[in-house]
């Protein structure tokens, strides 16, 4: 394996991606975060302990956005060392201040992901991206991650997702990911396929991708010219 | 197929419908803009199956226009949607009946019930193809429907269509061969295309002043 492989295994290998960032994780007390949300995010309250005045003060603006109610986000050390993550909302003249294990999954996935652009890291991954969110948040969310200065890889199934990519944006961005019929597993920007560059002048990338019979795409593509497939010799698995 | 359109329409209404200057044109890219910005978008799910967007959008686009034809001229609009079935840019999926559908209902959720698919199986060279054959023409045409429409294929259908011709298929021999009458439309007999002759020709009977 060269060299310049064998470094981008490395990187790929410390790459976490928040895939198991289920509800119970972000909720829990945690001691401390060691720099990142953890593999569940369950280092979600520790991390938001460790961020500045300003950090969190962006962070919460920016959830706002999405939940107007939102007025602040703390978190206590408890004596053993833990930390508790709250959430004050305002409704009308009330105030509420809840914990996290009671606060809408919605909200702590987005700010768990929203949390995750505040750190150094120069890379970052998102599994099934629209898992927990709300389709009206998609956009907030979408334009948040194209916007951020990380490189971001996001994997989607989502058709609403895709459809809140502007054109140049899911020409130059998005990848198809399929296994041909002898098993092997290929990548394609997913809008250099004829008939979905045709459908994109039609309809948005989202629908695009939902009008298509997925499991009959390869045919389409071993049709392609060489240079535009993804002729790689890996073996199949 | 302008001139197909044409032909059928001038012996329905007993006069020609471009030399009165009752047609109009719109192109495909025209009529891609206008479909690519209409709201709600939608995807496919029990209402709609897949491979069907490329009908059912550009349907409620041409709808939209005609409906805004009409009520600026007061008359009948008849409005004709073609796009082959199975070409090679729409990649060959999806059955022919569920893009005829997708048209019809593309037209009718806009308000729009004078619109006419002309959906040629699998494309538009299998209706000229079975007039200009060389070996029994106006006969035995269904089976052509069964030819791939893919323009790589060996022996495809632009290759035949070609070598029928001795020459290149080019859009303004074709206009010709069906303008001067050499193509008899009223003798093409295939499926897809006596399904899109006849609703043109009970829509334009339907849309006549009475």
């Amino acid at each position: 394996m060269s060299k310049q492989v064998m470094r981008f295994r490395e990187f790929m290998q410390q790459t976490t991606s928040l895939d198991l960032l289920a509800p119970q994780y972000l909720r829990q007390r945690t001691r401390d975060s060691g720099g990142g949300l953890g593999l569940g995010g369950e280092r979600l309250s520790a991390f938001l302990h460790e961020l500045s005045t300003a950090q969190r003060q962006k962070l919460v603006e920016q959830l706002r956005q999405c939940y107007p109610q939102l007025e602040s986000l703390s978190t206590q050390s408890l004596r053993s060392g833990w930390k508790q993550l709250t959430v004050q909302e305002r409704f009308g003249d009330r105030r509420l201040r809840t914990e996290a294990r009671q606060v809408n999954d919605g909200m702590l996935r987005l700010m768990a992901i929203l949390a995750e652009l505040l750190t150094d890291t120069q890379f970052l991954l998102f599994d099934e991206i629209e898992n927990g969110i709300n389709p009206e948040l998609v956009e907030f969310l979408l334009d948040t991650l194209i916007r951020a200065p990380q490189q971001i890889l996001v994997t989607t199934h989502s058709p609403m997702i895709l459809n809140y990519l502007e054109d140049d944006v899911a020409r130059a961005g998005v990848q198809y990911i399929y296994k041909t019929p002898e098993g092997a597993t290929r990548s394609v920007p997913f809008f250099s396929i004829p008939s979905l560059a045709r459908k994109l002048e039609v309809m948005g990338p989202g629908e695009a991708f939902a009008d298509t019979e997925l499991s009959r795409l390869h045919e389409e593509i071993a049709e392609m010219p060489a240079a535009d497939q993804d002729t790689g010799r890996a073996v199949p698995r | 197929m302008a001139w197909i359109v044409a032909q059928i329409a001038e012996k329905t209404l007993q006069q020609s419908p471009i030399a009165t200057g009752l047609v109009r044109f719109v192109s495909e890219g025209t009529l891609d803009e206008k479909a690519k910005t209409l709201k709600p978008k939608t995807f496919p799910g029990k209402k709609r199956k897949q491979e069907t967007a490329l009908f059912y959008r550009p349907a409620r686009a041409l709808a939209r226009m005609a409906c805004d034809l009409a009520a600026q001229s007061g008359e009948r609009v008849v409005a004709v949607l073609f796009h082959d079935a199975d070409g090679t840019r729409s990649a060959r999926r999806g059955l022919w009946q569920d893009k005829w559908d997708s048209m019809i209902n593309g037209f009718n959720v806009e308000g729009f019930h004078f619109g006419v698919p002309m959906i040629p199986k699998p494309k538009s060279e299998a209706w000229l193809l079975c007039a200009l054959k060389a070996n029994q023409p106006y006969q035995h045409c269904a089976r052509i429907e069964d030819e791939s429409g893919n323009d790589s294929a060996a022996n495809n259908l632009k290759t035949q269509l070609k070598n029928e011709l001795s020459e290149e298929p080019t859009s303004s021999l074709l206009a010709e061969k069906v303008g001067s009458g050499e193509v008899d439309v009223f003798r093409i007999d295939m499926p897809s295309f006596r399904k899109f002759r006849e609703r043109l020709e009970y829509l334009i009977v339907s849309a006549k002043p009475q």
